[in-house]
C-alpha cells in the first residue's frame, strides 16, 4: 500500500471495491487517485465498466474529478510534486482501460498534446511538470524532449495528429524560435488545426500574443485549465 | 610656522581612503574549510560514487569531437551511445588539470589566485530581469544594465570578480548579444570577468575583441581576463552539444572555463543531497576530462552547482538552506580532490531586497565561504530564484560579503593576541578598561569589519538621523556611482578599434566618453 495512507485503524486497507456502492466507489477510486493506486483505480475503472458505466461517465465522474481534486490540493500547496505525479501515473492506469473504449464509441478524447523545449534550449524541468500535470488531467501527452529544431515539432504533428501543440524556452536567447515554429505551421497551413500554447520564465502574455501563440501559460496548473477550456471551445466549434 | 605632518586633514584622508592591505580585516582569498558537512568516511564513499557513476552510467549526447578524444584517452563509447569514463582516465584528468590556478584581472590587483580553500566571491546569473526596488517592479535587463553592474562591482571590495549578472535583452541577435555580452563587462571593470556564449563562432570572434583589449594574443594568452562559464552538461548526465563546441573553443584559445554542472536536485539531480554531490561531481569531471583530452592542463574551475527543487512546486529554490548545504559539500570534494572549485551560492528567492533576501543570502553564503569554496559565485543581487538581478543589492551585499569573509578568516590565536598581559597590566594597574590601550588601538581596524550600510546607531540617534534605511542608503549611492564613475582602464583608442569591428550598442556617451 502507498505509504501515503497514514497506518491508523481507522482506515481499512483491505477494501473490496467490487462491493462497494456506485457513490462510494466513486469516491474511493477519488481518494485513491489522491494516494497514487494505480492498480485500484485499474481496478475502479473496470468494477464501473462492468457495471455498465459508459466509459465517458467513467473518465469524468471517477477520473477526471478526482484529479480535479488533486489539481486544487497541489495549488494550494497541501500536496508536493512527487505526489501528484504519482496520483497522474494512477490516472493514466484508468486512462489506458478507458481509451480503447472511448475511441470505439466515438466519444471525444480529452485531447492530445505534443510538446518541446524549442531549439537551442536544453532546460525541461517547466515542460516536464507540465507534461505531467496534462497527463493527470486526462490528456494524451507526446513530450519530445529539449533542444527541438521545427521540423522535430512537425514531424510530431504529423505522427501524432494533436489537438495541441506546446512548447517552452527558459532563456531570452531561445525565445523568438517559437515564431519560427508557429510560422511554420501557417505556411504549412495547419496552424489552425491546433491551439498552441507556450511557456517559460521569461515569457508572458505580450509575448505568446505577439508571436501568434493562443495562449501563454505561466505554470503547469494554468497550462491545464487553458488547455482544457481552449478544448471545450474546439469541441464546440467542431459541433 | 612649520607644521608637523598628520593632524586632522591627514586623519580624515587616512579614514576616507580604503584601508591599508596590511590593515583590512580581510582579504580576497580567506581561507575557508572549517565547515565540513561530510566526515572522512562520507567522502570516501562519495568519491567511489562519483567514479561509479563515471564508469558505470556515463554520458549521452557526446560530440563525435568529444567521442573520438575522449575514446583516445580511454572512455569507452557504447553500443547504447553513452561515454563511459575508467577511473583511470578521471584520475590522470584530475591529475592534468592545473591547481594554483589564477583568474587574472585586466588590473593584475585584481588576480585572484584559486587554490586549497582560499575563498573568493563572485557574481553571475542570466536574469532576464531588473529588481528594482524604487518602485518595486520587475523590468527586462539590457546591455546598459549589465555595463553598470560592472562598474558597481568595480567598487565593491568584496565583490571579486565579476560573472554575466543578466541577458540583454535589448539585443535580439545573439552574435550581437553575445560580443556585447563581453565588451559590457570588460568595459565596466578592471577584475576577472565571466561571460557565456550562444554559440562557437561568437566565442571566436570575442577572442579576436579580447586580444585587441590585451595588446595582442600573447597578451591575452599570457593573462586572460576573461573565463568562460559554460553548461557543457544538461543533468543527468547528457552532454549539451552547442556548449561542448564553444567549449572547445574556448580552450584552444586560451581561456578559462567554468565546468558547469546546474542540476536541480529532485528534478534533474536525486533528491538525496548526497547524492545531488555525486552526480554533479561525477558531470564536473566528466566535462575535466573532455577538456584534458583536448589540452592536458588547461585551465579549469570545477563548477558544481547543484540547486534546489522546492518539491511543493517543482520551482526552483536559491535561498534554502539546503543550497548552503549542497555547495558547502561539493566545495569539501574539490579541497579534498585539491581541484579548483566554484559553486553558486547567496542567492534569495524573494523578489526585492528585504528581510527574507537577508537572511537567505547570508546564511547560505556563509555555509559556502566556510566550506572553502574557491570562487562562491552568484553571491550578490540575485534575486527570484535568479531571474532577477537588483543593481543596488550588490552595494548592500558587499557588506554581507565582507561579514561572511570576516567569519572565513576566523581568529588567530598568538601570545600577543591572547592579550595576557595586558589583561594583567589593565586590571592590576591601569584604566580598567581596553578602550583606549594600545593593543585596542592597533587592532581596531584589522580585528574588526565596519559595515557600510548597516545602522548600528541608538534609537535617538536613529529617529535624529531620520531613519536611515541600508536600502535607502544603497540607492542613493548607485545612483551616484553610475552619474560619475567611468572605469578608464580601456583606452579611448582601443574602445574605438573594438566599435570599428564589432557590433556594440553601448554608447560612448554611456561610458562618460561622449
Amino acid at each position: 500500500m502507498n505509504q501515503a495512507v497514514p497506518d491508523n485503524q481507522e482506515f481499512d486497507d483491505d477494501i473490496d471495491l467490487a462491493a462497494l456502492p456506485d457513490d462510494e466507489l466513486v469516491e474511493q477510486m477519488h481518494d485513491d487517485l489522491y494516494d497514487g493506486l494505480k492498480e485500484e483505480i485499474v481496478e475502479g475503472t473496470e468494477i464501473l465498466l462492468e457495471r455498465g458505466w459508459p466509459a465517458d461517465k467513467v473518465l469524468q465522474t471517477a477520473l477526471v474529478d478526482g484529479m480535479t481534486i488533486v489539481g486544487i490540493d497541489f495549488r494550494d500547496g497541501i500536496l508536493f510534486v512527487p505526489e501528484v505525479l504519482l496520483a497522474a501515473n494512477a490516472m493514466k492506469g484508468g486512462m489506458a482501460v478507458l481509451r480503447p473504449l472511448l475511441a470505439e464509441t466515438g466519444a471525444k478524447p480529452i485531447g492530445k498534446m505534443v510538446i518541446g523545449t524549442v531549439k537551442g534550449d536544453i532546460h525541461d524541468i517547466g515542460k516536464n511538470l507540465v507534461s505531467m500535470m496534462m497527463e493527470g488531467a486526462g490528456f494524451e501527452v507526446i513530450n519530445i524532449g529539449i533542444n527541438n529544431p521545427v521540423e522535430n515539432f512537425l514531424e510530431a504533428i504529423e505522427e501524432h495528429k494533436p489537438d495541441i501543440l506546446g512548447m517552452s524556452a527558459l532563456l531570452t536567447t531561445t525565445m523568438p524560435y517559437m515564431k519560427v515554429v508557429i510560422d511554420t505551421l501557417v505556411e504549412k497551413g495547419i496552424r489552425n488545426e491546433l491551439i498552441v500554447l507556450v511557456g517559460g520564465a521569461p515569457l508572458n502574455e505580450e509575448f505568446g500574443e505577439a508571436i501568434g501563440a493562443d495562449a501563454y501559460c505561466r505554470d503547469a496548473a494554468v497550462a491545464v485549465e487553458t488547455a482544457t477550456a481552449l478544448i471545450a471551445e474546439k469541441r464546440m466549434a467542431e459541433g | 610656522m612649520a607644521r608637523r605632518s598628520g593632524g586632522r586633514r591627514a586623519r580624515k584622508a587616512q579614514r576616507s581612503a580604503p584601508l591599508a592591505d596590511a590593515v583590512k580585516p580581510v582579504h580576497p582569498g580567506e581561507s575557508g574549510g572549517q565547515f565540513k558537512p561530510f566526515s572522512e568516511s562520507d567522502v570516501a564513499a562519495v568519491t567511489e560514487n562519483i567514479f561509479r557513476i563515471l564508469e558505470e552510467v556515463g554520458f549521452a549526447d557526446a560530440t563525435p569531437h568529444c567521442i573520438e578524444t575522449c575514446t583516445a584517452a580511454g572512455a569507452e563509447f557504447g553500443g547504447d551511445g553513452r561515454l563511459r569514463m575508467p577511473r583511470a582516465m578521471v584520475e590522470k584528468a584530475m591529475q592534468q588539470a592545473p591547481r594554483n590556478l589564477v583568474l587574472h584581472g585586466q588590473d593584475p590587483r585584481h588576480d585572484l589566485q584559486l587554490s586549497g580553500s582560499k575563498v573568493h566571491f563572485a557574481t553571475a546569473g542570466a536574469a532576464v530581469m531588473i529588481a528594482d526596488p524604487e518602485d518595486g517592479s520587475y523590468r527586462e535587463s539590457t546591455a546598459q544594465d549589465l555595463y553598470d553592474m560592472a562598474r558597481i562591482v568595480d567598487t565593491c571590495e568584496h565583490i571579486h570578480m565579476f560573472q554575466r549578472t543578466c541577458v540583454a535583452r535589448d539585443i535580439v541577435d545573439n552574435y550581437a548579444l553575445d560580443v556585447n555580452t563581453a565588451y559590457s563587462a570588460v568595459a565596466g571593470t578592471a577584475k576577472h570577468v565571466g561571460s557565456a556564449w550562444v554559440h562557437f563562432s561568437h566565442v571566436q570572434k570575442t577572442l579576436e575583441m579580447l586580444h585587441i583589449v590585451a595588446g595582442g594574443e600573447a597578451q591575452w594568452r599570457a593573462r586572460p581576463f576573461v573565463s568562460q562559464s559554460n553548461c557543457f552538461v544538461v543533468p543527468p548526465l547528457k552532454f549539451a552539444v552547442d556548449a561542448l563546441e564553444c567549449l572547445r573553443v574556448a580552450v584552444e584559445g586560451g581561456m578559462p572555463v567554468l565546468l558547469l554542472s546546474a542540476g536541480q536536485a529532485g528534478a534533474t539531480t536525486p533528491a538525496c543531497l548526497a547524492g545531488a554531490v555525486s552526480q554533479a561531481w561525477a558531470e564536473c569531471l566528466g566535462g575535466l576530462v573532455y577538456v584534458n583530452a583536448i589540452e592536458p592542463g588547461a585551465p579549469a574551475i570545477l563548477g558544481a552547482w547543484p540547486f534546489v527543487s522546492d518539491l511543493r512546486t517543482g520551482a526552483m529554490s536559491g535561498g534554502s538552506p539546503e543550497q548552503g548545504l549542497l555547495s558547502a559539500a561539493c566545495a569539501q570534494m574539490g579541497i579534498f580532490f585539491d581541484l579548483p572549485f566554484g559553486t553558486a551560492c547567496g542567492m534569495t528567492d524573494s523578489k526585492l531586497p528585504d528581510f527574507q533576501a537577508g537572511a537567505e543570502r547570508a546564511s547560505t553564503v556563509l555555509a559556502a565561504a566556510l566550506s572553502g569554496a574557491n570562487i562562491i559565485y552568484e553571491a550578490a543581487g540575485m534575486y527570484a530564484s535568479l531571474l532577477g538581478v537588483c543593481p543596488e543589492s550588490l552595494l548592500l551585499d558587499n557588506d554581507v560579503l565582507g561579514a561572511a569573509m570576516r567569519v572565513t578568516r576566523g581568529i588567530e590565536v598568538t601570545p600577543e593576541t591572547l592579550s595576557f598581559d595586558e589583561i594583567n597590566q589593565v586590571c592590576t594597574g591601569g584604566e580598567g578598561h581596553y578602550l583606549g590601550s594600545n593593543r585596542t588601538l592597533q587592532v581596531m581596524q584589522s580585528e574588526y569589519i565596519y559595515p557600510e550600510f548597516s545602522d548600528r546607531t541608538s534609537p535617538t540617534v536613529w529617529e535624529e538621523n531620520g531613519k536611515p534605511e541600508p536600502l535607502r542608503e544603497a540607492i542613493r549611492k548607485k545612483r551616484s556611482i553610475l552619474d560619475s564613475y567611468f572605469p578608464g582602464h580601456i583606452s579611448d583608442a582601443v574602445d574605438e578599434s573594438i566599435r570599428s569591428q564589432f557590433p556594440i550598442v553601448l554608447s560612448r556617451d554611456a561610458m562618460g566618453r561622449g
